[in-house]
């Protein structure tokens, strides 16, 4: 039985980049892809050089550089299967040194680690700092394992110990503790104090230079998460994790665990089974609808919002596919909906909740509010996030701000995946031909005639003014009339309607504005005959059914 | 590691230079060349760093040959378009000069063209520190900002506080007695939200809301003899336009003056500077410390819907530094509301001959108002102008002069109408500014890839001495003076 693991695990590599390659396509697909709207890599030594001055900054590039190629789903779970590989291959190589060739513990030991940054990948809100930072601190364990001569290893951990917490923050602990363990292991004393000891001198250092406010903060994996998130105590488990496995190696031949074949087959289902632990199922299937807006795949939103009512967001999601299909005043009400909040969500202080915000009012056609969210959200981002400058950018083309447009298109030209794009809009503006270019001209024509004040509240008065200035723009009438059926505000709704019945944006009542205009007038003829409502007619009541359930709340 | 990146550069900018290929001979276009940042024409200070620009016009290769009129002169290649040139040559061109000549070649598919040389005037030196707040022209929420100080005669930068270590809380107002970095003060806000005020290394944190006030103090700008600061207390809001080139709007419903007594740790408000029906706000002390000028308007009612009715006056009340005593009556100095103008942000020349203010249509927060602009007002004349040299179709805004007089900052968002760039202009006796040119970098590029603002541009003619370190410590475990 031993024999054949060790045989077997000879292809554990491979299996471990095989099964995380399996793991994210059966935990969803979509997330690494999601990370990269908010994050990519921009070749500008000005941004690079200011983002390395600080604590944590080189891993947060690298991270950055890693990043950059997750646009496509499959290419960036191949990409991240090799990366939880690296880190496996390098701790195995350095826990099969502290272990004294203990190779079956040394081979499973490092799948806990890998099991669960997978996990955390998933479920936690952190960056990819997180996954790189580890692979930064396994990655000098590994060269610290390569040198032989004790006190030549203990100078390298001396010295990487302060130049890790500089480049990659919190992980350093983890480095720390696993280096002292394996010299106190090697029966070297000074290990006792000595790499605490640089540790904290550096940690002062450090906050006296200007780089931490204090220590909590440098220890905190809140340097690996959007600020504005405080991660959970479980977001630590992986680093204890790797100083469990430290430790344990380190014991191995003394606790007898490497003859122990039934303690590592434990040991890979226990990594199996974290990684495949799964916190928050939903989150996934935002992340594919996001994906999907974002590749305009509308019909297929529609089907996947159709199985799931249980949170205003699908209804979102559902609701912004309907609007840029046209078929808002058709189908609203063929789903069900739970007020204002089934089209437009106020926005909280989240990055992906603004960027959610901002995506309805751009298929509505209020620009400026639009606009507005893309800034918050992308300065929330470090302004790293591609998927909110190229909003900028239409935007402010929108509002025929074209100096400020070429600047945000001027940054995503020194992108990877974008500089194509933005090299052809920037051209574009200068030969003056840039409202030919996508819906930017639609957009530019939602631009209200006049100016007001905008807020939450104020959202009709934009779209009524946006109406005013282009009446020939039926998909911003079919939301500021869906606006008021989901508000039951039926006067205004009567008001808009009358206002601009007959005009382009509405030369015939959409299935849902006509139940309602029913039920305001039901017993008129003459106000029926006016919209070409037979008074016959029994509509099939979703409308009625919605507006009656809000009442009776 | 700033420095670290900065020596590397300079070490590869030197061996760059040391093989630079000699400037070859080409045809002349009589025309001057497109550069970024422009350049042309300006007149700077006899301490400033090189100014490192990128021709725009397409090339495969360019030379720039600097000649000063001392005689000195130096050429630099470059394969990409950007031109850096030489800290220790530029030094040398420009010590002696009153004007520098650049001529500029280029090489595009075999085919060489040389420009028409322009010219960089060089007049008196300028105080050697530039200090602003850097941060995105923003909305509602932030991130990241800082308070930054750097260094005229060389491109580095240091922080004076940056919010990672005060736990991302905005901070605002940075002000210095007299350009003199030793005393200064800035406000931080939410979690260690206070004022602070450093004198020569000693800080001192304020808990600045008092009973009647109607905000923790604003606006500051100090006494000259140190003793007081004048500040405003505002109750601010910000709105969106749905379609307005300005974007934004930010508006006072109210606010006054209080001068702020170092001292004692007591604030002065006397009723002429709280007036209910009024507005008082942005208050500036005369050079000789006995006249306090500040901005008011008449309280138009309900905001946002009458924000575009509201303008502000310039005004000025005596002051008596002594017992601290205000005088018994407010002058009016511009009527700005008469014209339907508005001012803001009154500064006076140290020499005390000069006032410049911001002037735009209504409203108080300039930035945001694409038609605002810089006027100059001689102050023993009374007659103010436009100060037409100096402003352009987009914002001017905040402005502050160097100790000597001679020089001005100004934030511009000329570039590109959202992003506020530090503009630095020549003032002569006759109060004749030059082209302003914006703040150079190490790469000529920077402009062009910042997100961020520089906001508040304050000269002094020393660096701030207190640390990163001895602030956040401060804001995280200092006890905050109550000021009476």
């Amino acid at each position: 039985m031993e024999n054949r693991i060790k045989a077997a695990i000879q292809h554990l590599p491979w299996a471990v980049f095989a099964i995380v390659a399996v793991l994210n396509l059966a935990l969803g697909k979509f997330n690494l892809c999601y990370m990269e709207q908010w994050q990519t890599f921009i070749y500008d030594a000005n941004i690079a050089g200011e983002r390395i001055a600080e604590m944590n900054g080189a891993n947060y590039l690298l991270s950055l550089l890693i990043i950059q190629f997750f646009t496509d789903p499959y290419l960036a779970i191949l990409i991240n299967a090799a990366v939880l590989s690296c880190i496996y291959l390098l701790q195995r190589d350095f826990l099969m040194r502290i272990s004294q060739h203990s190779v079956l513990i040394s081979n499973t030991l490092p799948l806990i680690t890998v099991g669960m940054v997978l996990a955390m990948q998933y479920n936690t809100n952190l960056f990819y700092t997180y996954t790189t930072g580890i692979l930064m601190a396994s990655l000098l364990l590994w060269i610290s394992s390569l040198i032989n001569n004790e006190w030549g290893r203990l100078a390298f951990m001396a010295a990487s110990t302060p130049l890790l917490i500089l480049a990659a923050g919190p992980v350093a602990t983890a480095y720390m503790a696993i280096a002292t363990l394996s010299g106190i292991r090697a029966g070297n004393r000074i290990y006792y104090l000595g790499l605490p000891l640089v540790f904290l001198i550096s940690c002062a250092a450090f906050i006296h230079a200007g780089y931490a406010m204090n220590l909590v903060q440098i220890l905190s994996l809140r340097q690996y998460a959007d600020i504005r998130i405080t991660p959970s105590l479980m977001s630590y488990e992986c680093l204890i994790a790797m100083v469990v496995s430290a430790f344990l190696a380190m014991m191995a031949r003394k606790w007898r665990l490497d003859g122990n074949a039934w303690l590592c087959v434990g040991i890979v289902a226990v990594s199996v089974g974290i990684g495949f632990v799964q916190r928050n199922r939903n989150n996934e299937i935002f992340k594919e609808l996001n994906y999907l807006s974002r590749h305009q795949q509308y019909g297929r939103i529609i089907e996947l919002c159709a199985q799931n009512n249980s949170n205003v967001l699908f209804h979102n999601y559902r609701n912004m596919a309907l609007g840029e299909m046209g078929l808002l005043g058709d189908s609203l009400f063929s789903y069900p909906n739970m007020g204002l909040a089934s089209i437009i969500m106020q926005s909280d202080k989240s990055y992906f909740m603004k960027a959610m915000y901002c995506d309805a009012q751009y298929a509505m056609g209020n620009i400026a509010a639009a606009q507005q969210y893309a800034f918050e959200s992308l300065q929330m981002t470090r302004n790293t996030s591609p998927k909110m400058l190229m909003r900028l950018a239409e935007t402010n083309i929108a509002f025929g701000e074209l100096d400020a447009a070429r600047k945000y298109l001027h940054i995503l030209s020194k992108t990877l995946a974008y500089s194509h794009q933005a090299n052809e809009m920037i051209s574009m503006i200068d030969s003056g031909q840039i409202y030919q270019y996508g819906n930017l001209a639609e957009k530019r024509s939602c631009m209200p005639a006049h100016d007001s004040a905008m807020g939450f509240p104020d959202m009709d008065k934009i779209l009524e003014l946006s109406l005013e200035a282009n009446p020939a723009n039926s998909k911003t009438m079919q939301y500021l009339g869906s606006l008021y059926l989901l508000e039951k505000n039926m006067e205004r709704f009567r008001q808009v309607v009358q206002k601009f019945y007959g005009t382009p944006c509405l030369p015939k009542l959409p299935r849902y504005f006509e139940e309602a205009m029913y039920l305001i007038h039901s017993g008129n003829a003459d106000s029926l005959a006016k919209y070409h409502i037979d008074s016959q007619m029994e509509p099939a009541g979703n409308y009625k059914k919605y507006y009656l359930t809000r009442l009776a709340q | 590691m700033r420095k670290l990146s900065a020596a590397i550069i300079a070490a590869v900018s030197a061996m760059i230079a040391s093989c630079t290929p000699t400037p070859p001979e080409a045809t002349p276009t009589g025309t001057l060349p497109s550069i970024y940042p422009d350049y042309t024409g300006v007149t700077m200070p006899r301490n400033i760093c090189p100014p490192n620009f990128m021709i725009k016009q397409e090339c495969d290769r360019a030379w720039a040959i600097v000649s000063g009129s001392s005689g000195y002169s130096f050429s630099t290649y470059s394969s990409n378009g950007k031109i850096i040139l030489d800290p220790k040559s530029w030094q040398k061109a420009i010590e002696e000069s009153d004007s520098i000549a650049i001529s500029i070649i280029t090489e595009k598919d075999g085919q060489r063209a040389k420009y028409s040389d322009f010219a960089i005037y060089i007049s008196s030196c300028i105080d050697p520190y530039l200090t602003y707040r850097r941060i995105e022209p923003g909305y509602e929420h932030y991130t990241e900002m800082g308070i930054y100080q750097r260094c005229l005669q060389s491109y580095d930068e240091r922080a004076i506080i940056d919010n990672s270590l005060t736990n991302h809380g905005c901070m605002n107002c940075h002000s210095f007695c007299k350009q003199d970095a030793g005393k200064f003060l800035f406000h931080l806000r939410a979690e260690y939200g206070a004022t602070y005020i450093v004198d020569h290394g000693n800080i001192e944190k304020l808990n600045t809301k008092t009973k009647n006030a109607i905000s923790n103090f604003v606006y500051p700008y100090w006494h000259p003899d140190g003793r007081y600061v004048a500040f405003s207390t505002n109750n601010t809001q910000q709105i969106f336009h749905a379609c307005d080139p300005n974007r934004i709007e930010v508006f006072d419903h109210e606010s006054d003056v209080v001068v702020y007594d170092v001292e004692n740790h007591k604030a002065l408000a006397p009723a002429l500077l709280s007036s209910k029906n009024d507005m008082e706000t942005f208050p500036t002390f005369s050079p000789d410390g006995k006249t306090l000028y500040f901005c008011s308007a008449r309280n138009q009612g309900t905001m946002p819907d009458s924000c575009k009715k509201v303008r502000y006056n310039l005004m000025k009340i005596s002051f008596e530094a002594g017992n601290g005593s205000f005088g018994g009556k407010v002058d009016t100095v511009i009527n700005a509301e008469k014209i339907h103008k508005s001012i803001s942000l009154p500064r006076i020349s140290p020499d005390g001959r000069w006032m410049v203010f911001v002037m735009m249509d209504y409203g108080t927060f300039s930035i945001w108002h694409q038609e605002a602009d810089l006027y100059l007002m001689d102050l023993a004349t009374g007659e103010y102008s436009n100060i037409t040299t100096i402003n352009s179709p987009r914002p001017e805004s905040y402005h502050s002069f160097s100790s000597n007089g001679e020089w001005m900052v100004l934030a511009s968002r000329r570039d590109d109408g959202l992003y506020t760039r530090p503009y630095i202009t020549h003032i002569d006796e006759n109060g004749r500014f030059s082209k302003p040119f914006v703040l150079p970098q190490r790469d000529p590029e920077y402009y062009a890839v910042c997100l961020k603002s520089f906001n508040i541009p304050e000269l002094s003619k020393n660096a701030v001495e207190i640390s990163q370190y001895e602030i956040s410590n401060a804001a995280q475990n200092m006890e905050a003076i109550n000021v009476k």
